[in-house]
C-alpha cells in the first residue's frame, strides 16, 4: 500500500504534516517508511510515506516460479485432485491415482507400476500421481550438508 | 553384489573423508531411454531420497512428477521447490532400480535410503572398503553381523 499525502501546495512543506497523518490512515497493523520523493506531478520533492502491513517482511522477496512449462500443469491437477479427494476416499482409499487434465485415467495399489503404465500410454503429456489418503505427506529431508539450499 | 574402497573424489566433487563412491551408474526414464554417460553415486544414508543431475532428466526430456520443498541439514535454512522425476537407475553389480528422484543441478548421484533400504549396505571404514549386496540373499549375513557379541 503507496500513498501520498497532500497536494502540489504542500509540496516543501515540513515533513512531520505527513506524520501525524499516517496513524489515521495505516492503523495500527501497518509498518510505515517516511521518504522524499520526487514526482513529476508535484515537481518539487515530496515526503511519501510508505505503509507495509506488519505480517509482510519487507525483506522477503516472493519466489519465483519454478522455470518448468509442467509446472503450470502440476498446480492444476494438484487443485483437481484436491476437490477430487473426499470423492476418491470414498472409493479409492489407499490406493496411488493418475489425474489428467482434471480427470482419474487410472488407478494402482503400486506406484512405480502405475507410473509405468501411464508413461507408456502418455509419453509427453503431464499426469499427477498422488496416493489416496488423508495423511499430508511427510517432510522429506537431504541431511547432506552439501545439497543443502541448492 | 558391487564392492569398493572409501574415495575422496565423487563425480566433480572432492570430500576430506573417504566416502564410499560407486561408479558406472546409468540414468534412464521407467521407459528404458537412456543416454550414453555414466555416473559417480555418492550412497548417502542422510538423504531420504535419491538424487540425480537434473541435466539428465532434461536431455532425456522427462516430465516432472511434481515439485517438493526438501529440508536440508539445517532447519532454518530456506528451501525451494524441488522436481522430482521417476527414473530407472542401473548400477553395476545390482542391476536395475525405479525410484522417484529429486533432479538437482549436480555432477554425481546420491543414492539415498529410498535405494539402500532394501539393501544390504555394510561400511568398514578401518580398512576403507564398503560393500552392498542385494538383501534378500544376504538376510543370514547380516543377522549375523547385526548380532551383538
Amino acid at each position: 500500500m503507496l500513498s501520498l499525502f497532500g497536494t502540489p501546495a504542500h509540496a516543501g512543506k515540513r515533513a512531520d504534516r505527513a506524520r501525524r497523518s499516517e496513524g489515521s490512515v495505516f492503523g495500527p497493523g501497518y509498518e510505515t517508511y517516511l521518504f522524499s520523493m520526487e514526482l513529476e506531478t508535484y515537481q518539487r520533492p515530496l515526503k511519501v510515506v510508505i505503509g507495509i502491513p506488519k505480517s509482510i517482511d519487507p525483506e522477503c522477496v516472493p519466489e519465483e516460479p519454478p522455470d518448468d512449462p509442467h509446472y503450470a500443469a502440476f498446480q492444476r491437477e494438484l487443485s483437481a485432485f484436491g476437490r477430487m479427494l473426499p470423492d476418491l476416499l470414498q472409493s479409492r482409499r489407499g490406493m496411488y491415482v493418475a489425474i489428467r487434465q482434471g480427470r482419474v485415467i487410472d488407478a494402482d495399489e503400486d506406484e512405480l507400476v502405475l507410473a509405468k503404465r501411464v508413461y507408456t500410454q502418455c509419453p509427453h503429456e503431464y499426469v499427477l500421481i498422488r496416493p489416496v489418503t488423508e495423511d499430508v505427506p511427510p517432510q522429506e529431508y537431504l541431511c547432506s550438508p552439501e545439497v543443502d539450499g541448492s | 553384489m558391487i564392492r569398493g574402497t572409501l574415495l575422496s573424489k565423487c563425480g566433480s566433487e572432492a570430500y576430506r573423508n573417504p566416502a564410499p563412491v560407486v561408479s558406472g551408474i546409468e540414468i534412464g526414464d521407467l521407459l528404458g531411454n537412456t543416454l550414453p554417460l555414466l555416473w559417480d553415486g555418492l550412497f548417502d544414508t542422510g538423504a531420504d531420497r535419491t538424487v540425480v543431475p537434473h541435466k539428465v532428466c532434461r536431455q532425456l526430456k522427462m516430465i516432472p512428477h511434481d515439485w517438493t520443498r526438501p529440508r536440508g541439514f539445517d532447519p532454518e535454512s530456506p528451501t525451494r521447490e524441488i522436481p522430482r522425476y521417476y527414473v530407472r537407475l542401473r548400477i553395476p553389480g545390482i542391476g536395475e532400480t525405479d525410484l522417484l528422484a529429486f533432479g538437482v543441478d549436480r555432477s554425481n548421484v546420491l543414492l539415498g535410503r529410498d535405494f539402500l533400504n532394501c539393501k544390504f549396505f555394510v561400511i568398514d571404514g578401518d580398512t576403507r572398503r564398503w560393500a552392498v549386496h542385494v538383501a534378500s540373499r544376504w538376510v543370514p549375513i547380516l543377522s549375523r553381523c547385526l548380532r551383538v557379541r
